[in-house]
């Protein structure tokens, strides 16, 4: 495949597995935990945590922390920046997918 | 490998991650419980205590509507998921079909007199099934064959010499709780078909 066929469209960080299935999960709900992610991408604390990270500094994803039974909680959620990203991204795929069918 | 090959492979993974969120968004038991428990003993009302069984549906319908939320509300922050949509489709669903169920019976008993008794009874509980059916069918699997279970309890209850509201309440209340004991197996292998995870 060549740039041409739509690979140059797609969003550098979320070509990693972990980093746009986080993205995926995070836009069918208002928002995840870090232990509920880690459960569903069956990822490791530490990879997990450092992907999450490169979201977060992208502002893909907001973060907010709390206690539940005095233990802290982190809470990611979708921002708009990371929706739209997402969005351009899987047309890309879509776009890709569709030039190798061809 | 190569680039179509690592793009299939980044796919397959997010749908199984999907696939397993999917499987394992359940109902927590204790919402089961609840609803089994007001079942049971109103519909054992509608055999020992006619007089009071409207009341008892009518109070208890609202207690168990708010303890339900309050119950799936503190599941989902401990199961560490937070989805509003979902939540209020559940509602709609639960709470605009009986809701629905049972003004569609009283409309009709106000033009069909002997609806006015057990038969409107009767009428409700079918209604009642195909919203349980309905459940089944977005929500949560067993309803598919609880749904049929009560429209078919709704036609037979009339033959039932005693106790046979009883009987179905007891059905409708093991039917409920009985599933929450074989919860499905969800695949934890991120590699894993997502034909695997049920």
């Amino acid at each position: 495949m060549t740039p041409s066929n739509g690979l140059d469209k797609l969003d550098p960080l979320l070509q990693h597995r972990s980093r746009l299935g986080a993205l995926v999960l995070l836009s069918g709900a208002d928002a995840m935990n870090f232990t509920r992610l880690r459960e569903l991408l069956a990822e490791s604390d530490g990879n997990l945590g450092a992907q999450l990270r490169k979201l977060e500094e992208a502002q893909y994803i907001e973060v907010c922390k709390e206690f539940l039974d005095r233990k802290p909680v982190s809470w990611y959620a979708l921002s708009a920046r990371g929706r739209q990203a997402l969005k351009a991204h899987l047309r890309a795929l879509e776009a890709v997918i569709k030039s190798a069918k061809v | 490998m190569t680039e179509s090959h690592q793009l299939q492979d980044d796919l397959r993974f997010v749908r199984n991650a999907v696939s397993r969120r999917d499987s394992s968004s359940r109902t927590p038991p204790a919402i089961y419980y609840v609803v089994a428990a007001y079942v049971l003993i109103g519909y054992a009302m509608i055999d020992v205590m006619p007089r009071y069984c409207g009341l008892f549906f009518l109070v208890g319908g609202i207690l168990v509507g708010v303890v339900s939320a309050q119950i799936g509300g503190r599941a989902a922050k401990r199961a560490g998921e937070q989805d509003a949509i979902k939540s209020r489709s559940e509602a709609l669903h639960w709470l605009g079909g009986i809701v629905l169920a049972l003004l569609s019976t009283a409309a009709l008993a106000a033009i069909m007199p002997p609806l006015r008794g057990t038969m409107g009874s009767q009428v409700l509980v079918v209604m009642i099934g195909i919203v349980y059916f309905l459940g089944g069918v977005h929500f949560e699997r067993h309803f598919l064959w609880l749904g049929p279970v009560l429209i078919a309890g709704g036609v037979l209850v009339g033959f039932v010499p005693h106790y046979g509201w009883t009987l179905l309440g007891l059905i409708i209340a093991l039917g409920l709780v009985v599933p929450t004991f074989f919860p499905p197996r969800i695949s934890l292998d991120p590699n894993a078909d997502s034909s695997e995870v049920r």
